[in-house]
């Protein structure tokens, strides 16, 4: 109903009835993500809503946590959302990539630093960015899968964070290939290992419990 | 139209009473056409109650009071009648004593006259004139009409301008406020509860990890102490089979030696015994027993039968020669006793006939006897034959006389001298 041209009173005034809902949505969205700044963040929220991505929107609110061990401002959930908007693709313009960096309000220098781990040129495999974020999560390889399973688990947060046996050893190996104190063989062993224990048994799941405690005892801490 | 008399505390007599709701009483006259189904919705129409002709008016002091009981007494009504009839009678009586003008004389009429200035005519017929009248036809009553109340006050006029009476901003604040204090707050609300949900969650879901794995743990601890118990419970039986075992063998082993020791004269006196009975036999002895024997027996048998079969020839040929005898014998008795008186030949013939008779019979007897007693015990031969030569004679003659007994007993004397001698022989 167009407004008309001269309102007399505060009844005239019409609201539109999406807004409410949007509004809501939007700042429960916030409220969630706390963003450092609200802007660039909402611009990048409604451009996603827009074009009907995935929203850079944290499922669970995090707490600052001050226990990291890398200050990088990344953090887990923060790399979860990014998976969520990315993982659907196989590979990842930079410049998207950057985009979507800089709408969580993330600094570019820690997105850089990552990328120099393995340098590419236009495009990166988004496993790829993903084993490294996760590895700038957590200093160690261990820790680093642990975060690996935890975001890319479809289990129930607190249960046994399953992910599939194969994404496991994909992202095992690419991050032991990065590190240069692990032979190829250690790793090939470590994970056959695993895969027995996990096939016949799991269903081809590989939970956090199962590697977690056993690398301490087979390995010595990288 | 009832009216309800409230029984009162007891009333003076004469004064009257009455007691009921006060009602308005319908009126009867209706201005307004009757329309069918509004008379009964309209409320019982009040009648003034000045112009009720069954109100009384005036002093009521001294009205005669209807008693409550409208029955009319009767000696009451008689006695209206009579004041009715009195009243009339009266009337009448006054009518007739009323003073009338004198006769009028002979020739003369009376006539009534106007004496008034105008003359009036009387006729007996009373002037009538029809007048008519007619009330419009009912009418519908007219919807009252809108009440209006009268204008009052002064009319002034005024102009808005564009701007003037609405400003959008200051119209929209509280709108905003609402709409965004509003969304925020939920918004925060709802956050805060889905926050608080995902955590219970999760820690339901920590806590549902870590007791599994205690399960787990205690499963596999179980598993382990029942196997501990049945590998304890599978060596315990074991040993006690072996103690069984050990226990029968060594009471196995006693009994063994006891039986040995309690049985070992047992053997000796078991020989002995068969020894005595015989079991233990030479085999030449037995072989010679059974084969030769027998034969021997058999041979005898034979040897002795032919002995008896000539002995019975023997006695054949004696029999006849005996009976040649005792023909001639006959013979010549018969020649004697023709000299010889009867009776003694007679018994003499019977006792020799007898005698002779049981000669032969016993002769006879014998020979069946021996043809049949060829395999009877030698011992006991004698003895049976004997004894069934004293049967027989006491079977055959139940008054043997001497003569007779001696002749047959001197001839069972040489038979049996016979036989015994007979029997010596072989």
């Amino acid at each position: 109903m167009p407004l008309p041209d001269t309102m007399f009173c505060a009844q005239q005034i019409h609201i539109p009835p999406e807004l409410p809902d949007i509004l809501k949505q939007f700042t429960k969205a916030a409220i969630r993500t706390q963003p450092t700044d609200v802007l660039q963040w909402s611009a990048g929220y409604f451009s996603a809503l827009s074009r009907g991505d995935p929203l850079p929107v944290k499922e669970r609110v995090e707490l600052p946590v001050a226990t990291q061990k890398t200050d990088t401002g990344l953090t887990r959930g923060l790399l979860k959302v990014l998976h969520k908007q990315l993982a659907h693709k196989g590979t990842v313009d930079l410049k998207e990539l950057q985009d979507k960096w800089k709408t969580l309000c993330l600094p570019v220098e820690t997105l850089k630093f990552i990328l120099k781990m393995d340098p590419v040129e236009d495009a990166v495999e988004w496993m790829k960015f993903f084993s490294l974020g996760c590895s700038a999560l957590g200093g160690t390889l261990q820790s680093a899968m642990k975060h690996g399973c935890e975001i890319l688990t479809e289990d129930p947060e607190g249960g046994p964070a399953r992910i599939p046996f194969e994404t496991f050893s994909y992202i095992f190996s690419y991050l032991s290939s990065l590190d240069q104190d692990r032979t190829e063989s250690d790793t090939n062993l470590f994970l056959n290992h695993l895969e027995e224990t996990v096939v016949a048994r799991k269903n081809g799941m590989i939970g956090v419990s199962d590697f977690f405690i056993e690398d301490k005892k087979k390995f010595h801490p990288v | 139209m009832t009216s309800t008399v409230a029984e009162s505390s007891p009333r003076p007599a004469g004064t009257y009473t009455f007691s009921s709701r006060p009602r308005a009483l319908p009126c009867q006259r209706r201005r307004y056409r009757e329309c069918f189904g509004s008379s009964e919705e309209e409320p019982i129409r009040y009648g003034n109650i000045m112009y009720d002709r069954r109100v009384i008016r005036g002093n009521t002091y001294a009205l005669h009071s209807f008693p409550p009981t409208t029955q009319p007494d009767p000696i009451e009504l008689q006695r209206q009648q009579e004041i009715k009839r009195k009243a009339l009678a009266r009337k009448r009586a006054r009518e007739h004593l009323r003073l009338r003008s004198p006769e009028p004389v002979e020739g003369r009429k009376h006539v009534d006259v106007q004496t008034e200035l105008y003359l009036e005519e009387l006729a007996d017929r009373i002037i009538e004139v029809d007048m008519e009248c007619q009330t419009d036809a009912f009418l519908d009553r007219p919807p009252t009409p809108l009440f209006i109340p009268a204008k009052t006050g002064r009319d002034v006029a005024t102009q808005i301008l564009e701007g003037e009476l609405f400003n959008f901003d200051i119209e929209v604040k509280p709108m905003l406020e609402v709409l965004v204090g509003k969304t925020i707050e939920q918004a925060l609300l709802e956050v805060l509860e889905e926050e608080e949900l995902a955590e219970l969650r999760m820690h339901q879901q920590r806590f549902e990890e870590l007791r599994n794995l205690e399960l787990a743990e205690v499963q596999r601890l179980e598993e382990q102490e029942r196997r501990h118990q049945k590998e304890k419970e599978r060596r315990r039986q074991q040993q006690l089979a072996v103690l069984h075992k050990q226990n029968e063998t060594s009471q196995k082993i006693a009994a063994r030696a006891y039986a040995k020791i309690y049985l070992a004269d047992l053997l000796p006196s078991v020989f002995g015994n068969l020894r005595d009975n015989g079991y233990f036999y030479d085999p030449i002895e037995r072989d010679i027993e059974i084969g030769f024997l027998p034969w021997l027996m058999h041979e005898v048998d034979k040897t002795m039968e032919y002995q008896t079969v000539g002995r019975v020839v023997l006695d054949m040929m004696i029999r006849d020669v005996v009976e040649n005898r005792l023909k001639m014998f006959e013979q010549l008795g018969v020649k004697e006793s023709k000299s010889i008186p009867d009776e003694n030949d007679k018994e003499r013939k019977e006792s020799l006939g007898t005698g002779a008779e049981q000669v032969i019979e016993d002769v006879n007897q014998q020979d069946s006897q021996q043809t049949n007693g060829s395999l009877e015990k030698k011992p006991s031969a004698e003895g049976k034959l004997s004894m069934e030569r004293k049967p027989s004679a006491e079977r055959k003659q139940s008054t043997e006389k001497d003569s007779l007994e001696k002749s047959a007993s001197l001839e069972k004397k040489k038979s049996v001298e016979k036989v015994p001698s007979e029997e010596i022989e072989p």
